[in-house]
């Protein structure tokens, strides 16, 4: 299982997999689908411990791979009151299945972020985050941009477990 | 000997079995595991709600054999159950080193069939006729590239997302994955207890749904989907790469852990 799945299908194969390991530590877990963005994503939930993944691709999602991994998932009561209250693919559940991950995304800037910033300016955090962020939490998050980038000079390398 | 004889389990445990399945026949009976695994066999007498969501007792005596070797190996080793790749996985060339094409499908009106010369136990599907319809005479660098386009194609296009297997094949697996789990258990790698949980929990656990998406004894159809996880062994493996079972204190710690496979090699 390490190294050989048998399919490399984003969200889909990583949404089972994170169940499976799970699984081996006699946890139960669940993998489902649609939730996400609308349709077509895999998500998982641990009724257990009261976890929610929202997405599967965000394990790897160039902007979250500076979250750290205990950071990484939802929480179960905010996603069965926010967004599996709603049919699959309607707002408001739609929009609110990304607020974790985009929190995640503001809270702890990767790499990618950084250059997306330094390269296009402020424009490129506005429009990634309009949607789920006051001005005042962009401007915020333009602030620690900057001073992280020590005024877009330097890139650090993302670390989030360490 | 006497791990291959029958034993009636106490009423209260064959009443368990009977609540979430039907039952195969009326006489209900599980397998004794032997005196060397008395330990297991009281954990299940003494907690008759996770044999009736693993359904052991329905379960035909070759499988509970099965199991109960499973978890012997597991305790002779120190290491987790095993379970082999299903044939299949080698079929549809999931393992690279081999390449083996079968179970490949091409449009019929664009690609004529042809054998591999190196490997006539494979056949291979590929256009082998030039414009106005001349064969081709396939060398084995083009049969080659072929391949390894094919390969490609099938990962970024239509990946495989579906593995069948045997009757035995899947039984293995299945059996290896709760044996696994009763192993887990009775030598405390985790320090939570799969008897605290509720029958939901354990259903989610034990069900066959939990490994295959379909497991069809009727129809004889056994099917994995997305991700094989075939061994307990391997998944152990990950597990021990990105978690410290030493510092786990409860579910939560191994649901967060386990989110770190994302950075391990």
């Amino acid at each position: 299982m390490s190294v050989e799945l048998i399919a490399r299908e984003g969200c889909q194969s990583i949404g089972a997999y994170d169940v499976k390991l799970a699984n081996a530590l006699n946890i139960p877990g669940e993998h489902f689908n649609g939730y996400f963005n609308g349709e077509g994503h895999r998500s998982v939930k641990f009724e257990l411990t009261g976890h929610v993944l929202a997405h599967g691709d965000d394990v790897y999602a160039a902007y979250q791979t500076n979250t750290p991994s205990s950071e990484l998932m939802a929480s179960l009561e905010f996603w069965k009151e926010n967004v599996l209250a709603y049919p699959k693919g309607e707002e408001p559940g739609v929009h609110n299945s990304w607020v974790h991950s985009v929190n995640s995304m503001m809270k702890f800037p990767a790499w990618r972020l950084l250059r997306d910033y330094c390269e296009d300016g402020k424009g490129s955090l506005t429009e990634r985050f309009k949607d789920f962020a006051s001005e005042k939490e962009i401007d915020e998050l333009e602030e620690r941009i900057v001073d992280i980038t020590n005024g877009c000079m330097d890139f650090p390398e993302n670390s989030p477990d360490n | 000997m006497k791990k291959d004889l029958i034993y009636s389990l106490p009423v209260l445990l064959a009443t368990a079995c009977s609540d979430d399945a039907e039952p195969q026949s009326n006489n209900i009976q599980c397998i004794h595991p032997g005196e060397d695994l008395q330990a297991y066999y009281d954990l299940l007498t003494q907690n008759p709600q996770v044999v009736a969501a693993m359904n052991l007792c329905e379960r035909p005596a070759s499988f509970q054999t099965l199991l109960w070797d499973k978890v012997r190996e597991a305790e002779k080793t120190g290491l987790p159950p095993d379970a082999p790749k299903p044939q299949s996985y080698y079929d549809f060339g999931l393992e690279m080193e081999t390449k083996s094409l079968s179970g490949v499908s091409f449009d019929s009106n664009q690609y004529q069939k042809i054998e591999m010369v190196e490997n006539a136990e494979y056949d291979f599907y590929f256009p082998a006729k030039d414009g106005e319809g001349r064969k081709l005479i396939i060398s084995n660098q083009v049969l080659e590239r072929a391949t390894e386009t094919f390969l490609r194609n099938q990962e970024e296009r239509e990946p495989i997302k579906t593995i069948y297997t045997t009757k035995e094949e899947a039984q293995e697996i299945y059996a290896a994955h709760l044996a696994h789990s009763l192993w887990i258990e009775k030598n405390e790698k985790v320090p939570w207890s799969i008897i605290d949980y509720n029958s939901e929990q354990l259903g989610e656990l034990f069900g066959t749904r939990t490994w295959f998406k379909t497991w069809d004894e009727k129809n004889d159809e056994y099917v994995i989907s997305l991700v094989l996880d075939h061994s307990p062994r391997e998944t152990w493996k990950v597990i021990n790469d990105i978690v410290d079972l030493e510092d786990l204190t409860d579910q939560k710690a191994g649901v967060r852990g386990s989110a770190g496979y994302r950075y391990s090699e």
